[in-house]
């Protein structure tokens, strides 16, 4: 849509009155006037670099009721972004605010170039659409998938900040409770009250948007129910790979929270004299697991009666406190070994023997134990791989969710919406799971808080003459941006969630995308300027 | 909206006080140095062909985003003289001029050319750019007069009028984020820090690597020793830094990629778990050739090769001596200077190592329930750790006082 009575400005910085002197200014702003079907009007600004004179600029630009503004100035100025900071606090379309480089050659070249550029681009802005803006309302609820410690934390604070939280628990139980209630204390439990805890219930599809989701959830009975939500929270927990559980045999070798849970029954087991604590199997572990381990140490060891191996490849004690507590095992008596290289659990004569190589000593070794303990999370653990795919969540080279990309810690991921917590993306230690779980709470909040999301509808135009149907741009969409329509048949773009990248237009065969902002007429106004 | 007073403008404090002031609340961080940022300036990017996650680049962004943010004012030069608790929490502090209003300051750089005595330099980080002062240079602080930097200064940006300025800055609540001290390498007298001209800290390292591609000319052999400073009880130290580990494994990352004919031999007690891609940076650096040797050395001493030599005593008792040309030495964390006198007048509990405690496991919230703690002031943690912590901190400041408000209009004393 081409409004021909859209008002456009030019911004020109003297920098303090360094970059133009006044007469250049006078000859820029008369090779500026009168070229082209709208007459712009100029303003004169100074010191764009300071946050004070952008906000001055913004308001300049609201008073004189500007569409399209060509801002002309120094360099840095279009690196800091600032050309679609200033258009989204002047309520303008990001695109309205078309930056100028000023070059820094000398005299009469900078203003003759000066001028030429202004005229460029203030024939190609005057192309750019104004486009409209939709209003989304958001859904407020949340729904979190997971009742481990990641899940249960995010949702207490989400009900905090008074958002409507649904947690679903695969499991017939919520198995986060005790774990948390034991590091937060009994009065955790109360600040669950009010967020809804569906056990036994599964996603099994998710459509939809950020701020509109809509899911179909397996529940008790076989039956499906349909659940609406503004944002999602993933907070799955880690999975043992099938083929690593037959490593545990139930008689002599088990989970290491099953020893944990067993700490109570061991000492009417006076066969049991020897247990191995067995960390790092397959991967290397984190400081979580050592925790866990040297504290189970410290409460099994016992120099009358029992004898507690704990075998790692590392010591993990990056934590205040840690170092204290593997002093402190290692005086009651723990034997810790470190070793390097596979290790091996054999049962021989009724006892478990564990092959291994010794790093410090530099030899094999063996030891003799009546119980083994086997931290899961040294064992092939990711996770779950086919929720991965149901959400289209991309995930990381150990098969945890989340990218490993410093811009997305610690809860955001590949999908605007849908964040993640916990063991799923590779957190386990728990002070730092509550940290994150405030994190996504955060970041719920400043999504879903206004209430509404406001977006410009300026992301890529399908022409459904050419369209093909063929799929090209919703397979390559980084960004899951592009679906299709069918009553018009052809594929459309999603606003809401649309980075604007062009992928799309560049890949599609049909040449039948193009973005709005650069489209062929932008780019020829540019050269009608010139 | 509430005010809020930060203490310590680095990465900590300017992640939380710009989360609150999102939030629509106005914060006052309080520096003590002449620059802002703290200790996060003197790190490089540790990326080779890849990111390697150190978190950096994305600290320094949000350093900038903090200090041109409306509702934030960071105050440099600041020595907190006394601290009152009423209805508001009050911090009475002394500030050095000429201070600076990065709310008007343009980069210019004026000031610097002014100066008569040159004291003013300009610092940049990425995008962040800030102008320190060193005020022991600056004439005001020798008893004369000088408006120089401020005349030139076409912002007005900065101010003057006398040496000292005192300000009284209150708050709903304070956030301690304080930092820490690097570990001086120079108690450790046996690794020749200081004596020996080859023998450098990790943070040293850095700082290097920040402007050069390799710590020497050509192919070298590097050793890193890990845990100096720290896991030592002798030096009261019984505690592990958390960021040895990775800042010695990207380290040594960059050097071997920049250097490949380079040895490099990483000398340590256990290689701690620092983030989700590590097993595949320590399993790559292994293919690369680094060598992991699992003691540390006892002592560094100068061969007559002109190489540093390396003393090592194995399980047996045997000792080793290996030649390397350099040797980096992973200092790690300790609580600030200061710290004792920060916990005293904001009434903060520190625990066995110096470190201010908090209230809960899980909490921020010191046992006052206005005053609060995040960062490497409470414990040794990452750049993003300390991120994440900070946005959470931030959340819980908010919820206190959401709490707090509520009390009050229901007529209930606050404990």
């Amino acid at each position: 849509m081409k409004d021909k009575q859209q008002r456009i400005g030019v911004v020109l910085c003297t920098c303090g009155g360094s970059l133009f002197t006044e007469k250049q200014l006078e000859r820029i702003s008369k090779g500026i006037e009168g070229k082209g079907a709208s007459a712009p009007e100029i303003l004169i600004h100074s010191n764009l670099c300071s946050s004070d004179q952008q906000r001055n600029l913004v308001k300049r630009i609201r008073a004189a009721r500007m569409d399209k503004v060509v801002l002309a100035a120094c360099a840095p100025v279009d690196r800091e972004r600032l050309p679609e900071q200033i258009a989204r606090k002047a309520g303008l379309s990001e695109s309205a605010v078309y930056p100028v480089a000023v070059k820094s050659i000398k005299g009469k070249a900078r203003v003759q170039r000066t001028t030429r550029e202004i005229r460029k681009a203030v024939s190609a802005v005057t192309q750019i659409p104004r486009f409209d803006t939709r209003e989304i309302t958001l859904n407020r609820s949340v729904l979190v998938l997971g009742g481990g410690p990641a899940g249960l934390y995010t949702a207490a604070k989400l009900h905090s900040l008074g958002y409507p939280t649904v947690v679903l628990e695969k499991q017939q139980q919520i198995t986060g409770l005790e774990a948390v209630s034991a590091y937060e204390g009994q009065g955790f439990k109360k600040r669950l009250e009010g967020v809804r805890l569906q056990t036994g219930s599964q996603l099994v599809e998710l459509r939809g948007q950020v701020g509109r989701f809509t899911a179909r959830v397996a529940v008790p009975g076989g039956d499906e129910e349909q659940v609406e939500f503004g944002a999602l929270v993933v907070a799955t927990g880690a999975v043992l790979e099938p083929s690593e559980a037959e490593l545990y045999d139930q008689q002599a070798v088990v989970p290491l929270a099953e020893l944990v849970r067993e700490t109570e029954n061991l000492p009417r087991r006076r066969e049991i004299r020897h247990i191995a604590i067995v960390l790092d199997t397959r991967l290397e572990e984190t400081k979580a697991s050592s925790e866990l381990a040297l504290q189970l140490a410290v409460d099994l060891q016992d120099p009358d009666q029992r004898q507690i191996y704990l075998l790692c490849r590392e010591v993990r004690v990056s934590a205040l406190g840690m170092q204290g507590l593997y002093d402190r095992a290692r005086q009651s008596g723990v034997q810790v070994i470190k070793y390097e290289g596979p290790l091996s659990l054999d049962h021989v004569e009724g006892k478990l023997k564990i092959s291994y190589r010794d790093a410090i000593f530099e030899q094999e070794s063996e030891l003799e134990c009546d119980l083994a303990g086997i931290s899961p999370l040294g064992l092939q653990c990711r996770a779950d791989s086919s929720l991965a795919a149901i959400l289209g969540l991309s995930t990381d080279i150990q098969g945890q969710l989340q990218d490993n990309n410093i811009h997305f810690l610690p809860e955001a991921t590949n999908r605007p919406g849908i964040f993640v917590a916990g063991a799923c993306r590779g957190q386990f230690y728990l002070p730092q799971i509550s940290v994150e779980a405030e994190n996504v709470a955060f970041a719920v909040d400043q999504l879903l808080g206004s209430g509404t999301l406001r977006v410009e509808l300026s992301s890529p135009v399908v022409d459904p003459d050419k369209c093909i149907l063929c799929l090209t741009c919703v397979r390559c969409c980084p960004y899951q941006a592009m679906e299709v329509d069918h009553e018009a048949g052809a594929a459309a773009s999603i606003p809401e969630v649309c980075q604007r990248c062009g992928i799309c237009a560049g890949e599609c065969p049909a040449r039948a995308i193009t973005l709005p902002a650069w489209s062929e007429e932008v780019l020829l106004g540019q050269l009608a300027g010139n | 909206m509430s005010k809020y007073l930060i203490l310590g403008s680095g990465i900590s404090g300017c992640t939380a006080g710009y989360q609150l002031a999102e939030m629509g609340n106005t914060v006052e961080i309080i520096e003590k140095e002449a620059r802002i940022g703290g200790k996060v300036l003197d790190y490089c990017c540790k990326a080779t062909e890849e990111c390697s996650r150190c978190g950096v680049c994305v600290a320094v962004s949000q350093l900038h985003q903090t200090l041109h943010h409306p509702r934030v004012r960071i105050t440099t030069g600041a020595t907190v003289k006394q601290v009152k608790k009423a209805s508001k929490i009050s911090v009475q502090l002394d500030r050095l001029n000429p201070s600076i209003d990065y709310q008007k300051c343009i980069q210019c750089g004026l000031c610097v050319d002014a100066c008569p005595t040159h004291c003013i330099s300009r610092l940049d980080k990425g995008e962040l750019v800030q102008y320190a002062v060193d005020f022991s240079s600056c004439l005001l602080h020798k008893g004369k007069s000088c408006n120089a930097c401020v005349e030139a200064c076409p912002a007005g940006a900065l101010s003057a009028d006398e040496a000292t300025s005192e300000l009284d800055l209150k708050g709903e609540a304070v956030l301690i984020a304080s930092g820490h001290r690097t570990y001086d390498a120079g108690r450790k007298i046996r690794y020749g820090y200081g004596r020996f001209e080859n023998v450098l800290t990790g943070a040293e390292a850095e700082e290097i690597l920040s402007s050069r591609r390799t710590l020497g000319d050509g192919p070298e052999s590097v050793a890193f020793i890990q845990c100096v400073g720290s896991r030592d009880p002798k030096e009261g130290n019984n505690y592990c830094s958390a960021v040895c580990c990775s800042y010695a494994l990207r380290l040594a990352r960059i050097l071997k990629h920049n250097s490949p004919e380079s040895e490099i031999t990483i000398y340590y007690i256990d290689i701690q778990n620092f983030d989700k891609a590590f097993s595949s940076l320590r399993r790559s650096l292994s293919e690369q050739g680094v060598h992991f040797v699992r003691s540390i050395p006892f002592r560094v001493q100068q061969a007559g090769s002109g190489k540093l030599q390396l003393l090592i005593e194995n399980m047996d008792g045997e000792q080793t001596e290996v030649e390397h040309d350099r040797v980096v030495l992973s200092v790690g964390m300790e609580p600030a200077d200061g710290a004792e006198g920060i916990a005293a007048a904001f009434g903060v509990e520190q625990d066995s190592f110096g470190f201010f405690n908090s209230r809960a496991a899980t909490s921020a919230m010191s046992s006052d329930e206005r005053v609060f703690v995040c960062g490497t002031c409470h414990e040794p943690m990452s750049i993003p750790d300390s991120m994440a912590a900070a946005r959470g901190v931030a959340q819980e400041i908010v919820r206190a006082g959401r709490l707090s408000e509520s009390a009050q209009g229901s007529g209930t004393k606050k404990k």
